[in-house]
């Protein structure tokens, strides 16, 4: 009613400053006279337009676009889009009168006379008009604020939807007039004039909104609705939202639309379309396929599937909703086709490839525990030298930061090495992968002392021995045992090129050009090879081996079979010492048991002592302690027979007794208990000598100070205080006085005794088991020979301070450095500790930083 | 068995002949002869510290040149030189161990075959030279040759006259001339 009254009103007086009229619609139209005219002539047929002179047609003109003009201008306010369809349409769509509907067609249609005047210029555009007066001014005035207010403020992915919906409403509001009023008119429906308008219409809506808000609140949405979406469809169906995922489906399709419609679709929505679908893709991978590496492995083949049955399926639909309105015109085809599907499985695999490499350090520390599958997944990636590289590099730097620090063990390093051969000869035949991978973790694994050690202790390690603490390699065990069932077919592979090999393949493209396997490129062989002379290994399993033979009673199967593996391995010569010293214990069996029966060793009295030996060929054991001390002189007797008994036996060769080593029973008979013992030699006869003498009154207990231990038995200090300890933690022996040290038999257990050290004794000789432990190694460690060493070297520095004078430390560390062959091992520091020991020894003196020899 | 026949000709001719033929050798091996000398040496040096027979010792005197000794010896006890140490200086030609070293006393020494400026008179040292002679050999020889000493060569005239007829003044001499060269 209101409209219609305004209406009449500004018929009559029309509002000043809405638009502006040329003429008074009043006012007759008097024309102006025509070229060849008589000026002044009334001019009665109006109706024939082209007739008409050039001044009326131009009030005609003027008046028609005034009409259409006040009809097609908008209200200086915005748009409410609370308000509900009907409310706006009343409010904001007005009824074209015929009138109206005249002045349209004078103004728009092909046919009419004022159009084909002005067909030349373009001043007079009425749609142009409408869009650049009309629509640009009030969409910036009125719907641009609140648009940025929504985007701005809205959470991401529903302030989109608002912002579009809002976008929707006031593109009908501007198309309305053009589609029912103005369309007619035009040529052909007005098609093209149309979908210019609009073009023209979301080209401002884009340019005009922030940019980064939509895009952050398109990929938000996107990312929103399809990890929804496809998630719950890869995972088939293991979310309580089953039933929903259509419905999700069917919005986020109609919100496209409605995006797309508005302008907000198209390129840009499609690239932020194709970002999202291509996190999806990962993340899909990363949450689906983690962690899952059970063999035989499916997850490729699923994967595939699940881009080809759920995830292309999806980019189509949205693809396709977009496409629906742009078909109009432009002529974009965006379609998805088979191979679209291929290259995005082609993705999909390299996505899961990134993964798995990512991955593959967790992968081989689970190797024990199957995690195989991985590595199938992984050997479909590596196809191509870029992710060969990748998968080195990004595989290298992990290890480098996680397993080769100075917080793992040896043993745990071997332990992922052995593991990362596995999986990489699994994962490449050819060992270029390994190749490359390995190098700094044989390098690291070079620069520490143990592994050496490790190494052969876990190739002499029994596999079936559960007890094992970690600190042992078993699975070098397990692999020799493995390596010796399969070491025959691994033979034919150092010849050429075998000719009649159907499943040979080419060397890798990465491959160097004189890259060749390594043929030792099993575990064991990798591991053995890690030292640049196999006499390093060989050495230290002379070492060990000589540990257990001298420790273990005679069952040596193991060590027999290891031996005759290595042997296989490095040829019998490098290990023929191993080889003695296997013979010398099984000989010794025969020999002992040989001197005893032509001895009649054996025929003695029952307390007397018995003694069984070891005879070992001097020459190929490694060096062994031969600390010497005083042996019990029955012990000692028992050694004179056995002594003869072997001379007469093995003609020209001579037994040296090494007392250090071997092991005792010792029963002791104290007053009111027995006391029977496996102990070391030197405990034996520390004990030993705590038996009274006949000078000494056997009923007292019998009491030792240090020193005098020392000097009866000629012992070194450190085993005494080691056999000392022991039978104190054994509550055998008690120190009574502490300077000097003094030490007493316990003949009777009385309760003081056993309750005072009770609570200290378990710690004792818990400390005595390990002092017995350190001081128990038959064979001298590295260290220990380089102590050995350390006389010759004096000898030098004897010899050099004798001739040379008096020298500061630093030039006899370069004159050794210079003359000792092989290099002089020691330090500054060391030799300096040693040198004080010497000058503390009164042999040298140190004044003036200068050593100087005494004479 | 070679190597005894090429060192026979080079003592047939005494003196000089080992430089010469060290000479013709050229520049171009004689790299390799420093490294052999060096290395020869070298097993000379850990010998010598193995066996330390008492009484002699020698080392180099410096690390950057391994073919400069020094050496001491001390007197047998039952000479007139007992309880002095003597040093020695060794200068091991490239052509070592076919050529003698150069062996001076650098102590002053009152002895018959030894001149004031400490060369020495001994036959190994120069014609009677051989390649199984190494510095344990010569230091040995030495020690000995102050106990016994050959007065038909001798260098210092009046020592070998002293030696024989008046024991006493001869043991005041080389008391007299002997100081420890050790404190430098």
């Amino acid at each position: 009613m209101t409209a219609l009254h305004d209406q009449i009103f500004a018929s009559v007086f029309p509002p000043p400053s809405e638009v502006d009229i040329p003429t008074p619609t009043a006012t007759p139209i008097l024309g102006s006279s025509g070229p060849g005219e008589p000026f002044g002539s009334q001019q009665t047929n109006i109706s024939q337009p082209s007739f008409e002179t050039g001044a009326a047609e131009q009030i005609k003109w003027d008046r028609a676009w005034h009409t259409a003009t006040t009809f097609l201008s908008l209200r200086g306010e915005p748009i409410d889009a609370e308000q509900d369809e009907e409310t706006l349409k009343g409010r904001w769509i007005k009824p074209a009168e015929p009138e109206t509907q005249r002045a349209l067609s004078y103004l728009l249609s092909e046919s009419s006379s004022g159009r084909l005047i002005r067909r030349e210029s373009n001043t007079d555009d009425l749609l142009r008009w409408y869009f650049e007066e009309v629509v640009l001014e009030h969409y910036v005035k009125h719907v641009l604020p609140s648009l940025v207010q929504i985007l701005r403020k809205g959470q991401v992915p529903n302030a989109l939807f608002e912002a579009g919906q809002r976008l929707h409403i006031v593109q009908s509001i501007y198309l309305h007039p053009l589609q029912n009023h103005v369309a007619q008119t035009l040529p052909n429906g007005g098609k093209s004039e149309l979908a210019r308008f609009e073009t023209n219409l979301h080209g401002l809506f884009i340019h005009t909104i922030p940019q980064e808000k939509v895009v952050e609140n398109l990929s938000g949405f996107f990312g929103q609705q399809c990890s929804l979406i496809l998630n719950d469809v890869g995972k088939n169906g293991m979310q309580d939202s089953v039933s929903s995922v259509p419905v999700i489906r069917q919005r986020t399709l109609k919100v496209m639309q409605m995006l797309q419609n508005v302008g907000l679709g198209g390129y840009l929505a499609q690239r932020i379309f194709a970002e999202v679908m291509s996190d999806i893709l990962t993340s899909h991978i990363k949450s689906t396929y983690a962690g899952v590496w059970t063999s035989p492995s499916c997850v490729v083949e699923h994967l595939r599937d699940w881009v080809e049955n759920s995830f292309s399926r999806f980019v189509a639909e949205v693809l396709s909703s977009m496409k629906t309105i742009d078909a109009s015109g432009v002529d974009e085809l965006i379609d998805v086709t088979h191979a679209d599907v291929e290259i995005w499985q082609e993705m999909g695999v390299n996505k899961l490839g990134v993964l798995r490499t990512d991955e593959l350090f967790n992968v081989i520390v689970e190797w024990e525990n199957g995690s195989q599958g991985a590595i199938e997944d992984l050997k479909r990636y590596v196809i191509t030298p870029s992710c060969r590289t990748y998968l080195t590099t990004t595989f290298s730097s992990v290890v480098s930061h996680r397993l080769l620090q100075p917080g793992a063990s040896t043993t745990e390093i071997l332990q992922v090495y052995i593991s990362i051969i596995r999986a990489f000869t699994i994962l490449d035949p050819k060992g270029v992968l390994l190749d490359r991978v390995a190098r700094p973790i044989r390098r690291y694994l070079r620069e520490r002392d143990d592994t050496v050690t490790i190494v052969v202790g876990g190739l002499l390690a029994d596999p079936e021995d559960e007890s094992t603490s970690g600190d042992v390699l078993q699975e070098l065990a397990i692999e020799m045992n493995k390596s010796a069932t399969t070491k025959g077919e691994d033979e034919a592979d150092d010849g050429d090129i075998d000719y009649d090999d159907m499943n040979w393949m080419p060397d890798p493209v990465d491959a160097g050009p004189e890259y060749k396997k390594s043929k030792n490129s099993d575990v064991i062989g990798s591991l053995v090879s890690l030292f640049e002379s196999k006499d390093v290994f060989v050495k230290e399993f002379q070492n060990i081996l000589g540990e257990r033979l001298l420790k273990k009673e005679f069952e040596f199967d193991r060590e027999i079979r290891v031996l005759e593996l290595l042997k296989l391995r490095f040829g019998e010569a490098a290990l023929q010492a191993c080889e003695v010293m296997l013979r010398d214990i099984l000989d010794s069996r025969r020999v002992d048991t040989f001197i005893h029966k032509d001895k009649e060793l054996d025929l003695n009295d029952e307390f007397a002592p018995k003694l069984h030996t070891r005879i070992l060929s001097h020459l190929f054991w490694p060096s062994l302690h031969s600390e010497t001390f005083f042996i019990p002189p029955e012990v000692e007797s028992l050694q004179c027979r056995y002594s003869t008994g072997f001379e007469n036996l093995k003609q020209s060769r001579k037994l040296t007794w090494l007392q250090a080593l071997g092991q005792v029973t010792v029963t002791l008979d104290l007053e009111d208990r027995t006391v029977t013992e496996e102990v070391q030699t030197w405990q034996a006869s520390v004990i030993y000598a705590f038996q009274p003498s006949r000078s000494e009154d056997p009923s007292t207990p019998i009491t030792r100070t240090f020193d005098e231990l020392v000097e009866s038995l000629q012992i070194a200090d450190s085993l005494l205080h080691n056999a000392l300890t022991f039978w104190i933690g054994k509550l055998v022996l008690k120190q009574t006085t502490a300077s000097p040290p003094t030490y007493t038999v316990l003949e009777t257990l009385n309760d003081e005794d056993a309750a005072h050290p009770g609570t200290t004794s378990a710690a004792i000789a818990a400390a005595a088991e390990t002092a017995t432990a350190a001081a128990a190694p038959a064979v001298l460690s590295e260290h220990e020979v380089a102590q050995e060493k350390m006389e010759v070297y004096w000898q030098y520095v004897v010899g050099m301070l004798t001739n040379g004078g008096p020298m500061p430390l630093q030039q006899i560390v370069m004159m050794l450095k210079l003359t000792v062959p092989g290099g002089f091992p020691f330090g500054n520091e060391e030799l300096k500790d040693y040198m004080e020991g010497e000058v503390r020894g009164g042999k040298l003196d140190f004044a003036a930083g200068v050593y100087r020899i005494k004479h | 068995m070679a190597d005894f026949t090429l060192e026979d000709s080079q003592n047939s001719a005494p003196g000089q002949p080992s430089i010469h033929e060290a000479a013709k050798l050229s520049s171009t091996s004689r790299r390799q002869d420093t490294q052999s000398v060096t290395k020869r040496l070298q097993t000379e040096l850990m010998q010598l510290m193995l066996s330390s027979t008492p009484g002699i010792s020698a080392f180099p005197s410096s690390p950057e040149n391994l073919l400069n000794w020094t050496a001491t010896i001390s007197g047998p006890s039952d000479t007139p030189y007992a309880s002095l140490t003597f040093k020695l200086s060794f200068q091991f030609p490239s052509s070592y161990p076919y050529a003698p070293p150069t062996v001076l006393f650098k102590t002053p020494i009152f002895h018959p075959n030894v001149d004031f400026s400490g060369r020495i008179c001994l036959d190994i040292l120069k014609d009677k030279w051989s390649a199984v002679y190494n510095v344990q050999s010569v230091l040995l020889s030495l020690q000995s040759l102050l106990g016994e000493p050959n007065n038909a060569s001798p260098l210092n005239g009046q020592a070998a006259e002293l030696w024989d007829s008046d024991p006493t003044e001869f043991k005041r001499l080389v008391l007299a001339r002997h100081q420890d060269l050790d404190e430098e």
